[in-house]
């Protein structure tokens, strides 16, 4: 029997205001985030994807008793903006979880870097040429990965009544130690980019145990016929389109006893936002699942569902960071140039002062850093222009990478201000109760 | 494949940008491989004049109207002209020289012919410059008289040169219409003119600027009618004319290149004639050519464009000679650099105002520009009233090394211009490793990614991307590195095989 195991990521981040330098010090206080245009995003997507794909999906379960199975991780940062602006369409994955076929997976909950350049973290060093440098990559904070982590897990439970035990990192970014501290935050199994530098002759369809972990199992993603729905699907001219459910569902049937499952890792948006419903994109969703289930050697199947199923097969040693993104597969689309370093460590040099401003009883800095500490902010700053360019180009509300950067700079010098001012300010008051 | 182009002057002090692609691309087909190998007879206005390549100062009183309290214990020299006759053999020589300068590495190989057997120019006496503006037209002519009152007896009226090096040198009388006579300079009555010596002779220049485009374009006429060429291919309105009546007498194919046009150099004020001329240019032409996809946007709204006929041939840049760095760079007393003429296409005022803005942030920042032109009076009052002080420092015009040296000392170049159909100087500064700062729509943000851009006139705006560069040395790094490695891929060759495919297209395949 072999496993389709269907995971979506949905995120959106909190986009930022056209920051200047002479606003720093004067604008209102942490007002940093572009809210007409996040909310105009969110209700977009909301419109054009969640609600319309989470009916397919729900209909889909319903059809097939139930046999229809997929899962979900949904980011803090978009669960607040669907709170705030698209109520209907969080009520949507709320019924989705009813249903008993859908797993929410765990992650920090604001999509940051704060697992990166853990102890064990080396750069990629068969990366592309223009990747990051050895032993450059600014570190994150452990501690703050596994406080998002905790956050988004009891929001989670409070959310879909379920507590997560499956897990992925921002964008499938995973290592040695990474999947070490996942594995003492308690979850069974994690997800990770199939990449053919790790896995060599090895299949990506059978479960693993990353080096050093006694109980966490690894699912991999098969990023062919990942991308064969993600990107590849609405591209005219891509020698199989149009691609068709029925089509698709025959080579999923070719695997073998041998594949435990097959990890289709996306996007949510790729159905109707990044490809809108005018591909059909919908419409192949909608019929996939009966043509998948019309061969019994076929199921449908959550990430812990095959992760309960399976022993490892063999221990993987995962000694570069790697992720899901970009040609490179690795942190190059977030951490590649000065400026994204620069802006990554001095967002976390600023940590350990919000933390203190916190303790003392100022949270909302911590909240406001918390934000930013999103990846996207980075991940706007890349430039890569010649490959993967259009596609952070597609993503990015700014000018350019070198505007990104201006303003995240600019927010992060009016929060480091403010932080110090409110530090500066508590010190007297405690002395003199 | 032989071309006739009416161009402009190679000196950028002269004709800008207009002349930086002329030489380019001039150079660039010259000197290009067989089968690729493009015949230039270049022909240009020049004045006529003594031998010596000096430079002249016009001095203007200080006009009491206009600025009453600027400086008013010396006279203000304007360094408003200059009217360097050069002679044929340097002319030739200078082109050979930046041909041989825009090769890198080993000398060229023996297959390419050298610059001056494939690159004939021929001058013809007229004070034409490509950013000449009607009103300033008289201005220019008035001291070209001045300048003639002083210099020792000149040759000849209309002298037509060709300066072919290895051909016997040609020199033509033909008849060019009217007799020699006086200019009157049109703003006589405040710049009284010396009584002129008798024994000078005045060339026989148009009264006004467009009275001067058609006499040089009869000019053309009479100097091209005994060449023999395929196609005419001619560099912005003032050769339009000429341009023209050539092809109406020759039947050759005819390409119009708009480095400007007159709804970009002069927005709202452009001249109905000026854009009478473009336009019949636009309709005649075989081929219209302009330097960026926006400028040719703009040219579709403006005008009535055939869209079949519109080409974009992107610029280049020719490297220039820098030694690196004269001083060695201060973090604490950073500069920021303005390179280009001062005139209101290139708003000078907003790197003024935005000037003011940085200093009051960085007051040990430094202010320079480079360049002359009509704005320098208002610039210096303006100055005075946002209090720059010796934060600001204006050169006047610099090119050669001495710009070279400029641009490799500044820490952040600005491009301010209001309208910026390509924007050559960025890619200058670029090549020498100067992160720059340019309009959201200029022509050049086509060819690099690497460079700041900014809404044109907004004043804040640019205020917050030249501190961004000077309080963020990972935003520098990144640009200048980026930003050389993008510039080294542009050069003049690439747009000149666009142009010859053009030819090609137009006069049929080599033969």
């Amino acid at each position: 029997m072999t496993a389709i195991v269907f995971y979506f990521q949905v995120h959106q981040p909190n986009r930022l205001e056209r920051f200047r330098f002479d606003d720093v010090g004067r604008g209102k206080a942490l007002d940093y985030f572009d809210e007409p245009l996040n909310k105009l995003i969110a209700e977009r997507v909301a419109e054009r994807c969640y609600l319309p794909m989470n009916e397919v999906l729900s209909q889909a379960i319903a059809d097939t008793g139930g046999r229809f199975r997929c899962s979900f991780a949904i980011t803090g940062t978009l669960l607040t903006q669907l709170e705030r602006w698209a109520p209907k369409a969080l009520d949507s994955f709320v019924a989705l979880s009813r249903t008993g076929a859908v797993e929410f997976v765990c992650e920090t909950g604001y999509h940051s870097l704060a697992s990166v350049g853990g102890a064990s973290a080396r750069p990629s060093a068969s990366a592309l040429a223009g990747s990051v440098p050895a032993g450059d990559i600014p570190a994150g904070n452990m501690d703050e990965f596994a406080a998002q982590v905790e956050e988004q897990r009891t929001r989670l439970k409070d959310l879909f009544g379920v507590t997560p035990s499956a897990f992925r990192n921002t964008e499938l970014i995973l290592d040695n130690s990474i999947a070490k501290k996942v594995e003492e935050l308690g979850f069974t199994c994690q997800l990770g980019e199939g990449v053919d530098r790790l896995l060599d002759w090895r299949s990506p369809r059978r479960v693993y145990r990353p080096k050093g972990c006694k109980t966490l199992k690894l699912l991999l993603r098969d990023y062919l016929f990942s991308d064969d729905i993600a990107f590849r699907f609405s591209n005219r001219q891509w020698p199989e389109y149009p691609l068709m459910a029925e089509r698709y569902a025959q080579w999923l049937h070719r695997a073998t006893e041998e594949d435990q499952f097959i990890g289709l890792f996306m996007d949510y948006e790729t159905f109707g936002e990044h490809q809108n419903k005018d591909t059909g994109i919908l419409e192949f969703m909608r019929h996939l699942p009966k043509f998948v289930l019309a061969d019994e050697r076929f199921s449908f199947a959550t990430p812990s569902e095959v992760a309960a199923a399976h022993e490892p097969v063999a221990e993987l040693d995962i000694p570069q960071t790697l992720s899901w993104a970009d040609k490179e597969r690795d942190l190059s689309a977030w951490l590649e140039n000065d400026m994204q370093k620069e802006a990554h460590r001095r967002l976390y040099q600023l940590l350990p002062r919000v933390r203190a401003a916190a303790a003392a009883g100022h949270a909302q800095y911590l909240a406001t850093w918390r934000k930013l500490s999103t990846s996207d902010h980075v991940y706007y700053m890349s430039t890569k222009w010649h490959s993967d360019g259009d596609v952070h180009e597609y993503f990015t509300p700014y000018d350019s990478p070198h505007d990104s950067y201006i303003i995240f700079m600019h927010v992060l010098d009016d929060l480091t201000a403010r932080v110090e001012g409110c530090l500066e300010h508590k010190t007297p008051r405690k002395r003199s109760p | 494949m032989r071309v006739l182009m009416l161009g402009w002057d190679f000196s950028p002090r002269l004709s800008g940008g207009v002349g930086s692609a002329c030489q380019g691309l001039a150079n660039a087909l010259a000197r290009a491989a067989e089968p690729l190998a493009t015949e230039v007879l270049f022909v240009l206005p020049r004045t006529l004049g003594d031998e010596e390549p000096e430079r002249v100062r016009l001095l203007v009183e200080a006009d009491a109207t206009r600025a009453p309290e600027v400086e008013r214990t010396a006279p203000r020299r304007v360094e408003a002209v200059r009217t360097s006759a050069v002679r044929a053999h340097v002319l030739a020589a200078q082109a050979k020289e930046a041909a041989v300068a825009e090769l890198e590495g080993p000398p060229p190989p023996p297959t390419l012919p050298p610059p001056s057997e494939a690159l004939r120019l021929l001058t013809i006496d007229s004070p034409l410059r490509p950013y000449l503006s009607p009103e300033d037209y008289g201005e220019l002519v008035h001291a070209l008289l001045e300048r003639v009152r002083r210099a020792p007896p000149a040759p000849a009226p209309v002298v037509v040169r060709s300066v072919v090096p290895r051909a016997e040198p040609v020199v033509d009388e033909p008849e060019l219409g009217r007799e020699p006579e006086e200019v009157a300079a049109p703003n006589a009555a405040s710049n009284p003119v010396p009584a002129l010596a008798a024994d000078v002779r005045v060339p026989p220049y148009g009264r006004t600027l467009l009275a001067e485009v058609e006499r040089y374009a009869r000019a053309v006429l009479a100097l091209a009618q005994r060449q023999s060429f395929d196609v005419i291919h001619a560099h912005d309105w003032m050769t339009f004319p000429a341009a023209l009546l050539l092809q109406e007498r020759t039947g050759k194919p005819l390409i119009v290149h708009f480095h400007s046009c007159e709804a970009e150099r002069r927005g709202p004020l452009a001249k109905a004639d000026v854009r009478a001329i473009e336009q019949a240019a636009l309709d005649a032409a075989e081929r219209v050519l302009c330097v960026s996809e926006a400028s040719a946007r703009t040219l579709r709204a403006h005008y009535a464009v055939q869209f079949a006929k519109l080409r974009v041939v992107h610029n280049a840049y020719a490297p220039l000679a820098s030694a690196g760095p004269a001083r060695k760079k201060d973090a604490q007393a950073p500069v920021v650099l303005y390179v280009g003429r001062l005139s209101e296409q290139k708003a000078p005022d907003v790197f003024l105002r935005a000037a003011a803005k940085v200093l009051a942030r960085h007051p040990r920042a430094r202010f320079v520009l480079a360049g002359d032109g009509e704005l320098y009076p208002e610039l210096k009052a303006l100055a005075r009233e946002l209090e720059l002080g010796r934060a600001l420092r204006f050169t006047g015009f610099i090119d050669g090394s001495e710009l070279a040296e400029t641009y490799a000392d500044a820490d952040v170049y600005v491009l301010s211009s209001a309208a910026e159909p390509f924007g050559i100087s960025a890619l200058e500064a670029l090549s020498l490793g100067v992160p720059s700062i340019v309009p959201r729509t200029a022509g050049v943000t086509e060819v690099v990614r690497s460079v700041l851009r900014f809404e044109p006139g907004d004043v804040e705006g640019l205020a917050d991307k030249i501190v961004a560069l000077l309080e963020r040395p990972a935003l520098r790094g990144e640009l200048a590195r980026a930003g050389l490695r993008e510039v080294k891929k542009i050069r003049w060759d690439r747009p000149a095989r666009a142009l010859r495919a053009i030819y090609d297209e137009l006069a049929g395949p080599p033969s």
